[in-house]
């Protein structure tokens, strides 16, 4: 082989390879960025990689949702098609882990340029509008000073498309499974759940565990930022005629006694404010018979699916848990901190 | 900006490359030249512009000074003495580097013996200062000394800035250089070159961008991330940091010798399986010996002159304050300090042991006790401070936290009485069962194969060697996701 020959060879390889890997990653899509080519049993059910930035993708690529939710880790658990039983308007969940008040906005921003929304839910918990850092990283065309990122030319990405065209022909009853439940809706899926449902000794070892685990609060100072965030979030929603509706969805009694209840009167000072001066909230976390009863929770920060129906029928028919807090009735809040 | 990014792959590189050659081609050897010189300084000031006029400067400053030494026996008016020339020279280079590199840690230290309160300057690090201080210096010197004729400003600037070895090395020497980018054959396209500069490249993006950087992960966590070690993650984190430093810095070199082939220049070798080395002199005869060759000739070899009678005690003594240098010249800190002085004593020790004591030792046994002190030597090398270092150091020799994997419970439960322990074996550095087949990959890398050198010198024009290429260059570019920056440029 001569000299010439060898460079011509090399650059024949690479010129055929590399195209090829990143073509066969811009067609199956593995992550759900571009949703050009969806081919049933092949590469439609997507794989899940960073929550925050593949509900975004599926959110980007599905224009028939009129209503979403936006949350935190207890958000996600929401089942929207409750919503639609009660509104009528097909909704999509798009809570996402440890979500917080900066982003929200940036999520309620792009909806409003984006998508023609009728009404928004914003789940949150204290942590929500406090400087906590979550360290979760917003998708790439919700963030500032966004840059264009290509990388369909990865190998990461090409074993990720190979997983999910596997994933599509061999597991293809299990993935419809759980897009029942997760893709389509924006749920999280917890077979735990259901594998407790059917039996009681899991049950009931659950709910010991449930007794025994270690409690946490995130967020200690009220981030000023965060309030103005919420308030623009409020304006932006009446602006352009969307209902707003902002939840403080229950967590275990075990949470809520923690640390002698000083993180409790934290939330409730918090949520009285916001009643108060920015919006009223739908508060579950006024000891009802959720908060106390453990078989409710997933963990002792997240109810499980039973909770859904009891939360909707406050929001819609005012009954059963929880209260709307407003300026009317804030001072309720001021009994509970007794 | 980095060789292994896509934009120096598919546009610099390239567009550099053609239009070289195409005004070269068309008789315009000084725009070739001039051409040369602009992608150099633009591939430098791609990191932060602020640093261009730091090295405009300290170019037209050392070519001031050598051209008016190379021109001084020439001249009739005698102003200053050609020595206070050099020492200006030398006062000016040693000045920068002290300034940038040293002067907080001069401060910091001020401040701890003195107890005063000396504010800190925080200044940032010019990229590459090392490295094109150091190559200018020795031009300086040897100027002085009237060993260099050259004195074209354009091919002084393409020797210091010439993009290839511009920020990491190797650190090349006036003599192997100047006279290339004067060689009129290298200004025409030589395919020989081009396709063995495309071989090397593409090795080096692999070392670096597979390999480097998955060692890279272990190494990370166990000396950042980890508070505590067990005896097998403490190994696998020095063991990776030495696996990635060699593959990390020979990638780069290999890069840097790949792309100055495609402009006809040869760079130095700098490195010759480090690790398969069965002394310590042995070893730095192998690593970084560019490095090595610089400290010999313009440190040790001055030192050694400064003495009136030379005897074996003082050369040892020349060679620790000469490791003690060159360990300073990698970053102000106490941990390079000490990484310096323990590879002078291994070198005072070899000597010694060659010299005065004369046993033969067998093979393999010189070369675990080399590897193994390598790999002590660069815990300090990579640890940010002394508890870094003496935690991976205290984990990798304490008996008393070994973990094993839970899957031997059944097998080797009587260990529990010893102590040993069954669980997560890895999870402090990430690790789990590829970290082990990585280090054995690692191992089997550097003491088996051929070097890259040793591969070109071979170089044969085959399908092997076009495919072995054009994998690695493929299996790199669809790994350049995660784009990290070479060791080696910090300091």
């Amino acid at each position: 082989m001569n000299t010439k020959k060898w460079i011509r060879t090399w650059i024949v390889i690479v010129i055929v390879i590399v195209p090829i890997v990143g073509g066969f990653n811009y067609v199956i899509d593995p992550y759900g960025e571009n949703y050009y080519f969806n081919y049933p049993g092949i590469n439609n059910i997507k794989i899940r990689r960073d929550e925050r930035q593949s509900k975004f993708n599926y959110l980007k690529n599905n224009n028939n949702y009129k209503s979403v939710i936006l949350g935190n880790s207890k958000g996600t658990y929401i089942d929207p098609s409750i919503i639609k039983k009660y509104t009528g308007l097909e909704t999509y969940n798009a809570s996402f882990s440890a979500g917080t008040m900066d982003e929200f906005l940036e999520y309620t921003k792009w909806l409003i340029n984006n998508r023609n929304i009728k009404q928004l839910f914003i789940v949150f918990e204290y942590y929500a509008l406090t400087e906590f850092n979550s360290n979760g990283v917003m998708p790439s065309e919700l963030r500032p000073n966004n840059s264009f990122k290509f990388d369909y030319f990865s190998f990461s990405k090409f074993k990720a498309s190979t997983r999910a065209v596997l994933h599509n022909i061999v597991n293809f009853k299990e993935m419809r499974k759980e897009r029942k439940f997760y893709l389509d809706k924006g749920m999280r899926y917890d077979t735990k759940y259901f594998e407790r449902q059917k039996s009681i000794k899991k049950q009931l070892k659950h709910i010991e565990f449930l007794k025994s685990e270690k409690i946490m609060w995130h967020g200690k100072n009220i981030s000023k930022e965060r309030i103005n965030n919420l308030k623009e979030i409020v304006t932006l929603c009446k602006e352009n005629n969307i209902k707003l509706f902002l939840l403080q969805t229950p967590s275990s009694y075990r949470k809520l006694n923690f640390n002698g209840r000083k993180n409790y009167r934290k939330l409730l000072s918090l949520i009285k404010s916001i009643a108060l001066e920015i919006h009223p909230v739908y508060f579950f976390n006024d000891f009802n018979y959720v908060n106390n009863n453990l078989e409710y929770f997933i963990d002792n920060d997240h109810f499980n699916y039973d909770v859904n129906e009891a939360i909707f029928k406050r929001i819609f028919l005012d009954e059963g848990i929880g209260l709307k807090i407003t300026p009317n009735n804030a001072y309720k809040i001021d009994t509970l901190l007794l | 900006m980095l060789f292994n990014s896509y934009e120096f792959i598919f546009a610099f590189l390239p567009i550099s490359f053609f239009v070289y050659f195409y005004l070269n081609k068309k008789r315009l050897t000084t725009a070739a030249k001039a051409w040369l010189v602009f992608t150099s300084l633009f591939f430098y000031s791609w990191w932060n512009i602020m640093y261009l006029p730091l090295i405009l400067i300290s170019i037209l400053f050392n070519y001031t000074i050598t051209n008016t030494m190379i021109e001084y026996d020439k001249s009739r008016r005698k102003y200053f003495s050609k020595k206070s020339l050099l020492h200006a020279g030398l006062l000016f280079n040693i000045g920068l580097l002290v300034y940038f590199k040293y002067m907080d840690f001069f401060i910091s230290n001020t401040n701890t013996i003195s107890g005063s309160d000396i504010e800190l300057l925080h200044i940032a690090l010019p990229l590459a200062i090392s490295f094109f201080t150091l190559q200018q210096i020795t031009f300086l010197i040897d100027s002085y000394e009237g060993l260099v004729k050259e004195k074209n400003f354009l091919d002084y600037t393409i020797f210091v800035s010439f993009f290839p070895q511009l920020i990491a090395g190797p650190i090349v020497h006036h003599k192997e250089m100047m006279p290339q980018f004067a060689n009129v054959r290298n200004k025409v396209k030589n395919y020989k070159n081009i396709a063995i500069g495309l071989f090397i490249f593409s090795i080096g993006l692999f070392k670096k961008v597979v390999i480097a950087d998955t060692f890279a992960v272990w190494a990370t966590q166990g000396f950042d991330v980890a508070t505590t070690l067990n005896l097998f993650e403490a190994w696998t984190t020095s063991l990776s940091y030495t696996f990635q430093l060699y593959f990390d810095f020979s990638g780069y070199t290999d890069m840097a010798i790949g792309a100055a082939l495609l402009f006809n220049i040869r760079l130095p070798q700098n490195f010759n399986s480090p690790y398969k080395a069965t002394s310590m002199i042995d070893f730095w005869n192998r690593w970084h010996m560019t490095l090595t060759n610089f400290i010999t000739t313009y440190i040790y070899t001055p030192i050694i002159r400064s003495f009136n009678k030379l005897t074996f005690h003082k050369a040892m003594i020349a060679t620790v304050i000469t490791f003690l240098i060159a360990g300073l010249w990698h970053g102000a800190s106490w941990m390079f300090v000490i990484f310096g002085g323990l590879n002078g004593l291994g070198i005072v020790v070899n000597h010694y042991w060659k010299i005065k004591i004369k046993i033969k030792i067998n093979k393999i046994l010189a070369w675990l006790i080399t590897f193994n002190f390598v790999n002590i030597t660069f815990v300090f090398f990579r640890a940010k401070e002394w508890n870094d270092a003496i935690k991976v150091l205290s984990s990798m020799f304490s008996l008393e936290n070994i973990v094993l994997p839970d899957r031997l419970e059944n097998k080797l439960s009587f260990l529990s009485s010893y102590g040993i322990e069954f669980g997560a074996w890895a999870k402090n550095i990430s690790g789990d069962f590829w970290t082990v087949i990585w280090i054995i990959i690692g191992f089997a890398l550097v003491l088996i194969f051929n070097n890259s050198i040793q591969r070109i010198n071979n170089f044969q024009f085959n399908y092997r060697t076009v495919s072995l290429a054009a994998f690695t260059f493929i299996f790199s570019i669809l790994s350049l996701d995660k784009v990290s920056e070479f060791l080696y440029f910090n300091f």
